[in-house]
C-alpha cells in the first residue's frame, strides 16, 4: 500500500531543489510544481517504483506568466482516491519539454493534443503528428507561436509535409490495397475515419484520424459561469450526460470542498447506474449489429426503452437529465414514482435474462467474438486504456470502488474484469456490468424511500484553487480538472473522456485480423467521438491547387456572394 | 397461336408477371415477419414494389473508374438468365413451358449464373468493397455450391429421372421427397439460405462491413433490375423446393394446384426466415468450413441413402 506522505517524501528526494511547490487537495490529491527539466525523471518514478497511470495530461495558457503544463498520475490502486498532480511551467519563448511518450503510450494522444492546442514542443516524441487537425495541416509544429500554427490567411497554402501522409505505401505492400471505413461508413455512426491497409481480407496496418465534430467546449466552459457550466458538460455527450454534470460538479465541489446530502449522494449514484444501464444496453445491441445479429440488437433496444421511461419519469427527458447541481441534485425523485420504478426494474430484470442467455449460449456470437481483437494486458496498461476496455484486458481498475464518489462508498457491488481480453471478454464484462447496476439500482431505491432531507449544500462563492475530479462513467474514466481564480467563472476546464484514451487501443487490436471483424473490433471499446475540424480543404477546380480556408476566408465568400 | 402461347407462358404465367408478383410477396412476407419477430412494425404489403418503382425513376450513374460495359450489362445478364430459369420450374401444374429430359441439369447451370455475375459485379464496378464482396461471393459460392449439386444428383437417383416435371409427377398421393430423402432436403435447405444471401451467410453483403458488397456503385435503373431480380430470386427459392421435396402442386386440378404450390413455399420461406432471424453473420471462413462440417456430409449421406433404398 502506497500512501501519500510516501510518495511525497519519495518525490521530495529526488527532486531535491527542483521542487517549488507542494500542497494537499481534497479526497487525497498531492499536487506538486516542479523545474521542467525533471518531468521524465519523475514520470520514471511514479510509473515504475509506484505503478501509477498517467490520468491525464494537459496545460493552459496564463497568458504573461507563460503556460502550464499538469500530468496527472492516478495512485488510487494503493490508497484510496490518492493521485499525484505533477505541474510544470514553460516561459512562452521556449515552450519545450521533455515527451512522455518514450516511456508510456498512454502519453501520445494527449501530447498530440497538447500541441496542437498550446504550441507546446514535446522533445523526442517519436510520432509528432496532427491529432485533431487535418495530417494536410501546414507541418509547423516545431514553431512556438499559436498564431502560426493555427494559420495565419499568408501562409494558407498547403505543405503537404512527408510526415503528415498516412500509411505511405511501401514496397511490402504495393500488393495490398486501402479501404476507408468512415467518416459515413454504415458501420460507425460516428465520425471517425479508419484507414486499413487489407491483402484480401487481412488487415495489414491501420491508421485512424479523429477531429471531424470537436466543438470546443473546453474553451466555452472558460467563458462561462459555473451554473452554466453544468449545461455545456451535459451536452458533451448525450450518452453520458449524467456522468458528465456528476464528474464537473464533484471537481466544483471539490474546489469548495463541501459535502453534498446524503439524499442527493444517492440520487447521483442511482441516476449514474440507470445511465450505465441503458448505455450497455445501447452498446450490447450495436455491437450485436455489427455482427450481424439484428433481433438481438431490437431486443436489447427493446429493453433499453424501459429505462429510458425511467429516466423520463424520473426528470422529464430521456437523454439530458439535468440532475446535478453544484452541491447536490436539482430535483427529487418523488417518492411516489419509487414503486413505479421498482416495478420497471423487476420487468427489465425479467426480459434481460433471455437476451443474456443468448448472448452467453449463441455459437455464432461466440465464433465471431471469441479471440477477435486482443488487447493483452501488458499494450492494455501501456495505453492507458480505462473501464469495461481494460477490465476485460485484466486490468483492475474502477473509479466507483478506487475514488468513491456520490454513494459508491456505500453501496456493494462487484468489478468484473476477465483476463481474455478479446471482444467476447468485453461483452461478458458488460454484461455482468448490467447485473451489478441492477442491483446498485435497487439498493438506491431502497436508500431513497427512506433517507430524507435537503437536496442539495448551498454553495455561491468559490475558492481560489485548483482541483481534479473523476468518475467512472460508462466507457471508463472521466476526468475534469478545474483552476478557479475566485471568481463565479472557471480560469480553465479541462476534460479527458474514456474514449480519448481507449482509441488509443484500436490499431492494436485490428492487426492481423480481418475486415468482417474490423467494425465489431472498432464498436468493442464503446467509442464516442467527440472532436473537431476547424478548417475546410477546398480544391480549385481549374488550377487544380488545393489549399486550407480559414473560418475567417470562408465567412468572407459568403458575404461576396 | 403457339407463338402466343409461348409469349404469354414467358411474360404471364408461369413467366415474368406471376412470377414477380409472388417473389414481391414471398419478399415482402420474409420483411414482414422478421419485423414482428423483432418487435417491429415492417413494412406494409406494396414495399418491395415501391422500392423497385423509386429504383427505376431514379436516374443511374456509372462510375468513371467502373468497365462500363461489363458494369451495365452484367445487370441486364442477371436478370435475363433469371428470367429464362422461371421457364424451368414447373409451378402448379405438373411440368414447365420449357421441359425435356434433362432440364434439371439446364436449371443447375441457369441457378449459376447469379452468383457469377455477383462474382463479376465487384471488379466491374472498381469499388474496394465491391472486390471484397466478389471475393466472398467465391469463397461462398464454392462451399454451397457442392452440396447442391450433390442433393440435386441424389433426387435424380432417387426418382431414376433427369426431368423436373417427372420428379414432381413422383411425388403425387403424399410420397413427398422429402420424407424419402430428408437429408438432401435439408442440404437443398441450407443451400439456400447461402443463395439468397440470408443470416448468417450475408456475408457478400454485410453493410457493416462492405456497404452494400458487390452492388455497392450500382443505382437507379441497374440497381432497379438487380432488386427485380432478387425478387424472382426469392420466387425460385420457394417454388423450387416445394417443387422439388414438397409434391409440387400434389397433382390438382388448375387453380388448386397453384395455391397448394404458394402454400407450401410461404412455408419454406418462413423457414427461411427463421433461420435469418435466430443467427448473427459468420464471417467468411467460417461460413466455408461450417458448409463443409454439415450440409456436404447431409448431401453425400443423402446421395448414399438414394444409392440403398434407388428409385
Amino acid at each position: 500500500m502506497t500512501t501519500a506522505t510516501e510518495i511525497e517524501s519519495a518525490l521530495r528526494a529526488a527532486l531535491g531543489s527542483d521542487l517549488i511547490e507542494s500542497y494537499r487537495g481534497a479526497d487525497n490529491r498531492c499536487f506538486i510544481r516542479i523545474n521542467r527539466n525533471r518531468i521524465r525523471d519523475i514520470c520514471r518514478i511514479l510509473l515504475t517504483d509506484f505503478q501509477a497511470r498517467l490520468c491525464q495530461l494537459s496545460g493552459m495558457d496564463l497568458g504573461l506568466e507563460g503556460l502550464d503544463l499538469f500530468y496527472s498520475f492516478s495512485l488510487d490502486h494503493g490508497e484510496k482516491g490518492l493521485h499525484v498532480i505533477v505541474k510544470a511551467n514553460l516561459p512562452r519563448e521556449d515552450p519545450k519539454i521533455d515527451s512522455l511518450t518514450l516511456l508510456t503510450e498512454s502519453a501520445n494522444f494527449p501530447e498530440r493534443e497538447t500541441a496542437e492546442l498550446l504550441g507546446i514542443q514535446f522533445l523526442d516524441h517519436p510520432n509528432l503528428k496532427h491529432f485533431m487537425l487535418p495530417y494536410e495541416w501546414p507541418a509547423k509544429m516545431e514553431s512556438s507561436s499559436r498564431t502560426e500554427i493555427f494559420g495565419e490567411e499568408k501562409s494558407n497554402e498547403v505543405q503537404q509535409g512527408a510526415a503528415w501522409v498516412p500509411l505511405r505505401p511501401s514496397k511490402e505492400s504495393m500488393l495490398a490495397s486501402v479501404i476507408p471505413i468512415g467518416p459515413y461508413h454504415p458501420a460507425l455512426i460516428e465520425t471517425a475515419f479508419f484507414k486499413l491497409q487489407v491483402d484480401g481480407e487481412k488487415i495489414l496496418n491501420a491508421d485512424m484520424k479523429f477531429g471531424f465534430n470537436h466543438r470546443g467546449i473546453m474553451r466555452l466552459m472558460q467563458n462561462r459561469s459555473y451554473w452554466r457550466d453544468i449545461y455545456l458538460a451535459e451536452r458533451v455527450c448525450g450518452i453520458c450526460s449524467q456522468a458528465h454534470s456528476t464528474a464537473f460538479c464533484r471537481t466544483a465541489e471539490m474546489i469548495n470542498k463541501i459535502d453534498i446530502p446524503d439524499r442527493a449522494r444517492y440520487i447521483r449514484t442511482f441516476m449514474c447506474e440507470l445511465e450505465r444501464l441503458q448505455s450497455h444496453l445501447l452498446w450490447l445491441g450495436v455491437a450485436m449489429d455489427l455482427i450481424g445479429f439484428q433481433t438481438l440488437f431490437m431486443l436489447s433496444w427493446k429493453d433499453r426503452e424501459i429505462v429510458m421511461d425511467c429516466q423520463e419519469m424520473i426528470s422529464g427527458a430521456r437523454v439530458h437529465k439535468a440532475m446535478n447541481t453544484i452541491g447536490g441534485a436539482r430535483r427529487d425523485i418523488a417518492k411516489e414514482i419509487i414503486p413505479k420504478i421498482e416495478t420497471k426494474i423487476t420487468e427489465l430484470k425479467k426480459s434481460l435474462v433471455t437476451t443474456i442467455n443468448t448472448v452467453a449460449n449463441d455459437s455464432i456470437i461466440k465464433a465471431r467474438t471469441k479471440d477477435v481483437g486482443l488487447l493483452t494486458k501488458n499494450d492494455a496498461i501501456n495505453l492507458g486504456v480505462v473501464g469495461p476496455t481494460a477490465r476485460a484486458s485484466g486490468v483492475d481498475i474502477d473509479v466507483r470502488r478506487d475514488d468513491p464518489y456520490a454513494a459508491y462508498g456505500e453501496v456493494s457491488f462487484k468489478v468484473i474484469t476477465r483476463s481474455e481480453g478479446d471482444v467476447l471478454a468485453k461483452v461478458v464484462v458488460r454484461l455482468g456490468e448490467i447485473e451489478e447496476a441492477l442491483g446498485i439500482c435497487e439498493y438506491c431505491l431502497d436508500v431513497l424511500q427512506n433517507v430524507g432531507g435537503s437536496l442539495s449544500t448551498e454553495t455561491s462563492e468559490f475558492a481560489e484553487g485548483d482541483a481534479f475530479g473523476k468518475v467512472e462513467a460508462l466507457r471508463g474514466e472521466l476526468v475534469y480538472y478545474i483552476a478557479s481564480d475566485g471568481t463565479n467563472v472557471p480560469k480553465a476546464v479541462r476534460m479527458r473522456t474514456p474514449s480519448f484514451n481507449n482509441n488509443a487501443s484500436i490499431p492494436y487490436m485490428l492487426r492481423e485480423q480481418t475486415i468482417a471483424d474490423a467494425p465489431i473490433i472498432i464498436g468493442s471499446i464503446d467509442p464516442c467521438f467527440s472532436c473537431t475540424d476547424r478548417l475546410v480543404e477546398l480544391e480549385d477546380v481549374k488550377t487544380h491547387r488545393r489549399y486550407m480556408a480559414t473560418l475567417k476566408q470562408l465567412s468572407r465568400k459568403r458575404k461576396r456572394l | 397461336m403457339s407463338f402466343l402461347m409461348y409469349l404469354a407462358d414467358f411474360l404471364i404465367y408461369p413467366g415474368l408477371v406471376f412470377a414477380f408478383v409472388v417473389g414481391w410477396f414471398f419478399y415482402w412476407l420474409f420483411r414482414k415477419l422478421r419485423a414482428r419477430m423483432q418487435y417491429r412494425r415492417g413494412p406494409p404489403w406494396f414495399q418491395p414494389f415501391a422500392d423497385i418503382i423509386k429504383l427505376l425513376s431514379k436516374s443511374s450513374i456509372v462510375p468513371k473508374t467502373a468497365h462500363r460495359k461489363l458494369f451495365v450489362w452484367l445487370a441486364v445478364v442477371l436478370f435475363v438468365s433469371i428470367w429464362a430459369t422461371l421457364m424451368f420450374i414447373p409451378a402448379g401444374s405438373s411440368s414447365a413451358p420449357i421441359a425435356f429430359f434433362g432440364d434439371l441439369i439446364a436449371l443447375l447451370y441457369l441457378l449459376l449464373i447469379p452468383p457469377l455475375v455477383f462474382v463479376a459485379c465487384g471488379p466491374s464496378s472498381s469499388s474496394p468493397y465491391g472486390s471484397i464482396g466478389s471475393n466472398r461471393e467465391v469463397v461462398l459460392m464454392l462451399a454451397y455450391e457442392s452440396a447442391f449439386t450433390i442433393a440435386i444428383i441424389s433426387i435424380a437417383f432417387m426418382t431414376r429421372s433427369l426431368s423436373l416435371s417427372v420428379i414432381v409427377g413422383q411425388q403425387s398421393g403424399f410420397s413427398w421427397l422429402i420424407f424419402r430423402n430428408p437429408f438432401a432436403a435439408a442440404a437443398i435447405f441450407l443451400c439456400l439460405v447461402g443463395k439468397l444471401h440470408l443470416k448468417p451467410f450475408d456475408i457478400p453483403e454485410a453493410e457493416q462491413e462492405i456497404v452494400a458488397g458487390t452492388v455497392t456503385e450500382y443505382s437507379g435503373k441497374f440497381l432497379g433490375l438487380i432488386e427485380i431480380s432478387r425478387t424472382l430470386l426469392w420466387y425460385i427459392a420457394g417454388v423450387l423446393f416445394a417443387d422439388l421435396f414438397l409434391g409440387g402442386g400434389d397433382g390438382l386440378p388448375p387453380p388448386w394446384c397453384v395455391i397448394d404450390l404458394l402454400i407450401k413455399a410461404s412455408i419454406v420461406v418462413f423457414t427461411l426466415t427463421i433461420v435469418n432471424v435466430a443467427s448473427a453473420r459468420y464471417r467468411i471462413d467460417q461460413a466455408f468450413t461450417w458448409y463443409l462440417k454439415i450440409p456436404i456430409p447431409l448431401s453425400l449421406i443423402g446421395l448414399a441413402l438414394a444409392f440403398v433404398i434407388g428409385g
